[in-house]
Formats: structure tokens, sequence, C-alpha cells
């Protein structure tokens, strides 16, 4: 116990997250993209289809992070800062107490901010860009929507408010997000009962990336899968996975990939009559319609 | 239903995830403090006295054994310099900026303590204050470099 309560030195904690977070790129997602590569040659599955839906994956990245930092991330971080000077609690010791709790709030504020983006039509106009890939490979997690960074945001200034130092929050947050990295591949089957029951894993992140009617909005959880079971949105994978969103996009131009919740979105306002209408299709789910009421 | 179920259970999630860092934070905190905070008196120290009772320069060394300071030179005003261990500070309770120790005296006739207060004020400068035969004394010290 002495050890968990114990006040770590910020300098290595923010060591340790560099590593985890930033190097893992080198050390682990790059040489599982490879081994993927090489088993879908041996399968005699590669085709240009795959690698031009990489190319695109990256693409988006780079557009993602781009939009982010023009959106003023950096605001972000002071607003961060200034709710934790002004409004936060108290301001909790570094231990690794506070880092495991915080990584596991992290995780529980993203199963609601995953579900939200699904389950609310302006969340989903960003995140649909992640699922419409046919494909799942570790690229495939780097496919992100150009507003995918500003709901998560929203969702951890609370765990800044209970005390956090909001810069291990961000740590936290991008951590979730690394773990899950490794969950987009079809190279790794079910993994042992213990771990399949308490943790997210490649066959539950598949279900989630499902467009198989039955893998719809199921599976949300960044690290812990039991936030899915507590909250019923849990669903094994059972039927073999079709991946990609229930109208498929057909194509690896990245503008198309990145802005197509956009104007998928905007087409479906155009025929929403009614100002009311046309509001509510924002906090509606995506496949809400008018005359649903 | 299920929304209000859902929230009351996220409710006592969150609350049992933020709450056990904030149980534990007491224990990082005075530990911390614990930690050593004797840590700051460690080293040599020198003492000037101007008083009738004695006029000259004390040099002390920190024990961390038994948190006190052990004479290590005495240095009279006319320039006599010897070895001396009738004096020694114990401190009692010290947080590292404050705290409350013992001046014990002995030589072969009398055996004395005096209670006294110390106050630590800077890396290099410390403040002893007690009360001697009515006099209240304030003694500054200063860290000696190794
Ligand atoms: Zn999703």
């Amino acid at each position: 116990m002495e050890n968990l309560t114990k006040l770590l030195n910020w300098e290595d904690v923010k060591g340790w997250f560099y590593v985890l977070n930033d190097l893992s790129i080198f050390y682990v997602i790059l040489p599982f993209f490879i081994v993927e590569l090489v088993r879908y040659t041996f399968l005699k599955q590669m085709s240009w289809d795959i690698i031009k839906d990489s190319i695109a994956n990256m693409i988006t990245f780079g557009a993602f992070v781009f939009i982010e930092y023009a959106l003023g991330i950096l605001f972000i971080t002071k607003l961060y800062f200034w709710v934790y000077e002004h409004i936060s609690l108290t301001h909790l010791p570094i231990t690794w107490i506070t880092i495991i709790c915080c990584i596991l709030l992290a995780d529980f504020a993203y199963y609601w901010d995953h579900r939200m983006m699904h389950r609310i039509g302006i969340g989903w106009v960003t995140h649909t860009v992640h699922h419409s890939s046919p494909h799942f490979n570790m690229s495939v997690a780097y496919r992100f929507g150009p507003l995918d960074a500003v709901f998560p945001l929203l969702f951890s200034l609370p765990i800044v408010m209970l005390g956090f130092n909001p810069i291990l929050v961000l740590f936290c947050e991008a951590f979730v997000q690394v773990f899950q990295t490794l969950l987009h591949t079809e190279a790794v089957g079910k993994l042992i009962k213990p771990i399949e029951a308490i943790f997210n894993t490649p066959s539950h992140h598949r279900v989630h990336h499902g467009s198989n009617r039955q893998y719809w909005d199921k599976n949300y959880a960044g690290i812990l899968i039991i936030w899915d079971k507590i909250f019923g949105t849990f669903e094994p994978e059972v039927e073999k996975v079709v991946f990609g969103v229930s109208e498929p996009i057909n194509s690896n131009n990245p503008i198309t990939v990145f802005f197509h919740g956009f104007t998928r979105f905007a087409d479906k306002l155009k025929n929403i009559k009614g100002f009311s209408n046309k509001l509510k299709a924002f906090v509606k789910p995506p496949d809400w319609e008018p005359s649903d009421e | 239903m299920t929304g209000v179920k859902y929230f009351i259970i996220s409710f006592f999630i969150v609350g049992t995830l933020a709450g056990i860092p904030h149980y534990f934070a007491k224990d990082t905190t005075t530990e911390t403090e614990i930690l050593n905070p004797y840590e700051n008196l460690e080293g040599k120290w020198s003492a000037t006295f101007k008083s009738t009772f004695f006029k000259g320069i004390i040099h002390y060394k920190f024990n961390k054994e038994n948190n006190s300071f052990y004479i290590t030179r005495v240095i009279e005003e006319n320039g006599t310099d010897y070895r001396d261990n009738s004096l020694s500070l114990e401190l009692k309770e010290y947080n590292g900026t404050s705290g409350k120790g013992i001046y014990h005296y002995q030589d072969e006739k009398v055996k004395e303590k005096i209670k006294c207060e110390v106050t630590f004020k800077s890396p290099n400068k410390l403040k002893v204050i007690y009360n001697y035969k009515g006099y209240p004394i304030t003694e500054t010290w200063t860290k000696l470099k190794q």
C-alpha cells in the first residue's frame, strides 16, 4: 500500500507516459501492422483496396491532427488548467493510486463519450469516419473524423474538476486510445476467458466495428468491457463480422472519407421538414427520422 | 427508468474512482512531510555568542540518528580553540520549518535542561530562541560550508 500512495516524481510519470503513449507506435503498432500485412499476403487477401484504405487512414489522421490544432487544443489545455486552479475539489498528489483511478475514470468517461458519438446525430457525423472502413487493421485505428477530439475533451473536464492534474488526465485519455489501437486487428482471435470477461479485446472491438445488425451500437468500451456489461451494450462475437457502416461509402478518397459524415448529414437535413425537426436531428440518434414520432 | 438506473450507477462509479485517491491523499501528504523534515538541518552550523556567559563561536553538527546538534568546536573570543561536549541541542519535534527542542548542558557540577524553539529561516539560517536565567536569548545559526 505504501508504494501505491508514495508521491511520484512528475518527470518520471511524464517519461512513462511518453514511452507508453508516444513511442508505442514504434515498438508495437508499426511492427504489428507489418505482421498484419504479411498475414493478408499469406492468406491471399492482400489487395490494392487495403493499401489505398490504409493510406486514406493515414491521411485522415493527419487531417484530424491539423483540425484539432486549428480548433485550438492549446486553448483547451488552458481551459483545463483554469478549471483545475479555480473549480476543482482539491489537487490530488501524483501517486500510483491517483494514476490508476485516473486511467479508470478516463476509460469510464470514454465509454459514455463513445456511446454518445454513436447515439447522437452530431456525434455520429464525425465518428462514422472511424467506422467506415471495410477493413480492420492497425491503420483503421488512426482513421479519425474531423471533430473526434472535441467530445472526449468535454467528457474529461469533470475528471479535472474532481482534482486530477489536467496533464495527467490528457495522458490517461491518450493511453485509453493507444490501448484501443492495438485492438484493431483480425490477426488475434479470442483470448483467455478472464481477459475477455474484463478487458476490451480484439474480438469485442471487431463486434463494435461490425455492420451486422446485431452488432450495431455495441461494445463501446475503451480498456474495460465491464462498462458495456453494466450498461447493457455488450455483445459477444459469434457471427463473422462484416466491417464498415450499414451504408458503405465505397471510396478510398481521403477527402470523401473524412467528410462523408458531414455531407450525409447535410443531405439528411435538407430532406427533413421543419426547423425544429432539423434541430432534433443533431441530438437524436443517427438513424432517427421525423416520422418516428 | 433505465436512464435513471444508469445515472445512479455512473454516479456511484465516478464517486468510487474519485473517492479512492482522495481518501489516500491524506496518507501521501503526511508521508511526504515525515519523509524527512530534518533533511534541511543536516550538516554543520556556526553560532556566534556575545552574551555575558560566553563570548565566541560554537560549531555544531547535526546527528540524524537522534535529531540532535552536537558541538564540534568552540572558539573563544580570545582565540582559544577546543573540542567540547558539554552542550547539545536535542529536537523533540520539527516539521521542516519550525520545531521544539531542549538544550542539554552538562559539566562536572551542573546538569541543565533548557526548552527552546527552533525556526528554519532559510537553507543557511536557523533561529534558536530560549530563556536562560530570565534572559530571552535569540541565537542565529549560519550553515557552514562542508
Ligand atoms: Zn465507435
